[in-house]
């Protein structure tokens, strides 16, 4: 499992911290790391900007990704995401409190490989989130194999 | 009476001419010696007396005059004997001159035995008179020539021979040359008399027959014209009334009387005096023809009006004597002229209040008419002439385009148009006009274009106005329209972070006191356990109480997608759900079969989840609990219920329980967020339905529904 890394973009501090328990709890020991908005994300996923200096670290295996966040929006992350040659194999998981339609569609129809509530139930949440981080991480073959 | 005169006369000339005759005669007689020869002579003279009287008799009997005849013939009674007398041929007058007066020269030949040699000139004044008589002159003058020759030559000594030689033998036949040629000369004169007198009568004979033909003529024309006739005598106030003046009136022509007060009394009061000033004018010269018009009264009360035309007649001096005129009633003319007048006005009036008036013109010419609306609509003076040219005059750009080729294809093609266009009036205004044209045809060719047209300013600019009003309108509509998509839009962001953003705390508060309890339960109290699991409880419904807002803003904003719907199928389904869950009840449940409304399937689908769930709910404390659905009725139209013999409520609270968060048991006794029936309200009144809720507490509640048959929505 080692050097399988997982982006988690989520601008809400106590469901990152929520989600990173809930992966810790269910034995994930993969890096984790994570990007507060769409700018930042897109930034560690580029190479650019304050993460420029990671130009030679290998892309993560998955990336978790929120819809509703600042400064741009979780589904023109995923755009941007779909558009580069570098980036467009890489499995997106769209992790969010929204239950509309709407979104749900717009997320698959822009290459979204999974779609995920977040259950308001704790334990749910945690279920789910751990359940996740294995199959992502452990079970899924990503497309590039292993790096 | 000149019958008698005349008889009188002709007996007292008889008795005369008897008298004398035989007083005469004997006296004559007495100078005859012989008895025998005075025997002769006797009978001579007798039969000569009976020829003569005889004649005498006949002329008198011829003359005597005529009963029946006109008494102004009267005065030609001197004149009948005479006048019988023929007057004969010229040849024969001689002839009978001749033979006369040798037949009385043969009588004295024969008598001279009696008389001796006396030469008894006296007879023979008498084939004088007779000849001149029959022939006038010439005739007279043969006789007198043939009787003195003879007498001269065969009775005066010296016999057989012309000379006389005692002075009063020449002297008695001196004096009978002298009569003979007096008497031819006075008959000559009577004669002439005569045939001047007939050559004046027949003159006279025809002017009175031309002039019965000409008064003939005259009253044929009067009645064929209708025109009464009247000759006023200004000197006697004598009025000559014809009987058709009396008739136009009513009268019968003995009715009236001829007198200038019958025509006083029946004239109007107020013409009298106008006409009779009138007539005043004309005696003074200062008017030389009569020509007026007054009303006179019918004999049954109402006034005629009448025109009358009259001359005056002078006499030798100048004076006016006479006026003599005529009568027309000209009643009618005069009430048609006033009803054509006032419909004239009318149509006028009614022109100008419609603002449409009337034109025509010849298409040879081009010359044409048209109302006065029509020159007032063009603010021209009104006039009677116009021509196409002016009309087209007042029209400019596309409208001028517009109307020209409307006439020309009107001339061209017998096409009638109408049109609403505007024209540029003389004074400058800017009119709408609707003007129509219908071509005349006259033997299939177009001769004359007629038509209106009509000042339509008024209603065109209510129209402009009224297109612009709704261009403003819909302007508006779309400005509020768009407004309200946006209201929509943030109304739909809003709902959209609360899902998002008031969820992520909640997970947040559970979630770490979940992990809490998890991670540091066993450093914790039984009672701080309690105080987290309350935290957590509390998150839970909050967690709830949003999920409940958001399906309620949901159902109005989502579109609608109609469709009939199966309503028996989806309780069926629920019931069952809701019975799988929940199998530690038992609840009898009844769906009849066969209900369906029209509308969106998943907002359907809501409405019966909220119901049944309550029902449900409100029956769980319920001994032996149903739930029906099955189908009721809303003021008489058909709609679906579902019913329960559940907690119920209380039947004046109905009102409170479509409210949001309005809610009518206590949270411990049966949980709920109060916003079910909220959104089942906002579900059916966006359909265009209506719901009723009856309760009765402890006993059940029924909660009903209906949805245009149409699914009519919003």
């Amino acid at each position: 499992m080692t050097g399988k890394t997982m982006l988690l973009v989520e601008d809400d501090p106590q469901d990152e911290m929520l989600i990173l328990r809930a992966l810790k709890k269910a034995h994930v020991a993969n890096t984790i790391d994570v990007a507060r908005d769409g700018r930042q994300a897109l930034d560690y996923l580029f190479r650019e900007g304050e993460f420029a200096g990671l130009a030679d670290r290998e892309l993560p295996t998955v990336v978790i990704l929120d819809i509703n966040l600042p400064r741009i929006s979780g589904l023109d992350v995923l755009k941007k995401i779909r558009d580069d040659e570098r980036t467009k194999t890489i499995p997106v998981v769209i992790l969010t409190s929204s239950d509309e339609e709407e979104d749900r569609l717009r997320s698959y129809a822009n290459g979204a490989n999974s779609f995920v509530r977040k259950p308001l139930e704790f334990n749910e949440f945690a279920d789910k989130v751990g359940s996740l981080g294995i199959y992502w991480l452990a079970i899924n073959e990503p497309p590039g194999g292993k790096r | 009476m000149n019958r008698d005169r005349f008889i009188i006369k002709a007996v007292s000339g008889y008795l005369m001419f008897g008298l004398c005759w035989i007083f005469l005669s004997d006296s004559l007689l007495s100078a005859v010696s012989s008895p025998e020869v005075m025997a002769e002579l006797s009978m001579v003279k007798g039969v000569l007396f009976i020829l003569i009287t005889g004649l005498l008799m006949y002329f008198a009997l011829k003359g005597i005059p005529d009963v029946e005849k006109n008494n102004r013939r009267s005065g030609d009674e001197a004149w009948q004997g005479f006048r019988r007398i023929e007057r004969a041929p010229l040849w024969a007058a001689h002839g009978f001159a001749v033979a006369v007066s040798f037949g009385m020269l043969l009588l004295r030949m024969k008598i001279a035995v009696s008389f001796g040699e006396r030469p008894m000139l006296i007879l023979f004044m008498m084939p004088i008179i007779l000849s001149s008589a029959l022939g006038g002159l010439g005739p007279g003058l043969t006789a007198t020539f043939v009787s003195t020759a003879g007498i001269d030559f065969f009775g005066i000594p010296p016999l057989r021979s012309f000379k006389i030689h005692a002075a009063h033998d020449f002297f008695q036949w001196f004096i009978l040359v002298v009569s003979g040629i007096m008497a031819s000369y006075l008959c000559e004169l009577l004669h002439r008399a005569r045939r001047l007198a007939d050559e004046r009568r027949i003159l006279q004979e025809q002017a009175q027959a031309r002039l019965r033909q000409s008064e003939e003529r005259f009253n044929l024309a009067m009645m064929g014209a209708n025109d009464g006739l009247w000759d006023w005598n200004m000197d006697t106030d004598e009025v000559y009334l014809s009987p058709r003046w009396a008739a136009m009136l009513g009268y019968d022509d003995h009715e009236l009387a001829h007198h200038l007060d019958t025509w006083k009394k029946v004239v109007h009061p107020d013409d009298m005096q106008r006409t009779l000033a009138l007539v005043n004018d004309i005696v003074k010269g200062k008017r030389d023809r009569f020509d007026a018009e007054f009303r006179l009264r019918h004999k049954g009360g109402t006034y005629l009006d009448i025109l009358s035309r009259a001359f005056p007649v002078r006499d030798e001096n100048g004076r006016i004597v006479r006026m003599v005129g005529t009568h027309v009633d000209v009643t009618e003319r005069r009430r048609a002229e006033k009803v054509l007048k006032e419909r004239e006005a009318m149509l006028d009036k009614t022109s100008r209040m419609a603002r449409v008036g009337g034109w025509g013109f010849d298409v040879a010419t081009g010359h044409g008419t048209w109302t006065d609306e029509v020159a007032r609509i063009h603010d021209l003076e009104p006039s009677v002439e116009t021509d196409v040219r002016t009309g087209l005059s007042f029209f400019h750009g596309e409208h001028l385009d517009a109307i020209q080729a409307a006439v020309r294809d009107a001339i061209e093609n017998a096409t009638p148009y109408d049109l609403e266009l505007q024209l540029v009036s003389a004074k400058g205004r800017v009119k709408w006009v609707r003007t129509a044209g219908y071509p005349v045809t006259e033997n299939g060719k177009v001769v004359r274009v007629e038509g209106i047209i009509q000042d339509i300013s008024d209603r065109k600019q209510a129209q402009l106005e009224l297109q612009a009003l709704n261009m403003d309108l819909e302007r508006r509509v779309e400005q509020r329209t768009h407004e309200l998509s946006a209201a929509n839009e943030e109304l739909e962001s809003f709902a959209y972070a609360v899902s998002h953003d008031l969820r992520a705390p909640l997970r947040a508060m559970s979630g770490f006191s979940q992990a809490l309890v998890e991670d540091y339960g066993d450093r914790l109290d039984g009672e701080a356990r309690v105080y987290l699991d309350q935290i957590v409880t509390g998150s839970r419904r909050m967690g709830e109480l949003i999920d409940g807002l958001l399906a309620l803003s949901r159902s109005t904003r989502s579109m609608l997608t109609l469709d009939r719907v199966d309503l028996s199928d989806v309780s069926t389904r629920i019931l069952e759900n809701l019975a799988r869950d929940d199998k530690n009840r038992n609840v009898n449940w009844d769906v009849e079969p066969g209900l369906a409304a029209t509308g969106d399937a998943a907002m359907l689908d809501a409405v019966m989840a909220n119901l049944l769930g309550n029902a449900w709910k409100y029956t769980s404390r319920t001994e032996d609990p149903w739930i029906r659905v099955h189908s009721g009725f809303i003021e008489g139209k058909m709609a679906v219920c579902v019913s329960d013999n559940g907690a119920g409520f209380e039947e004046n609270h109905s009102k409170k329980l479509f409210q949001p968060f309005q809610r009518l048991h206590r949270q411990d006794e049966f949980p709920g967020i109060g916003i079910g029936l909220a959104t089942v309200r906002r579900i059916v009144v966006r359909h265009g339905g209506e719901i009723r809720a009856r309760g009765w507490v402890d006993q059940g509640a029924s909660f009903c529904f209906r949805l245009p048959e149409d699914g009519c929505n919003e």
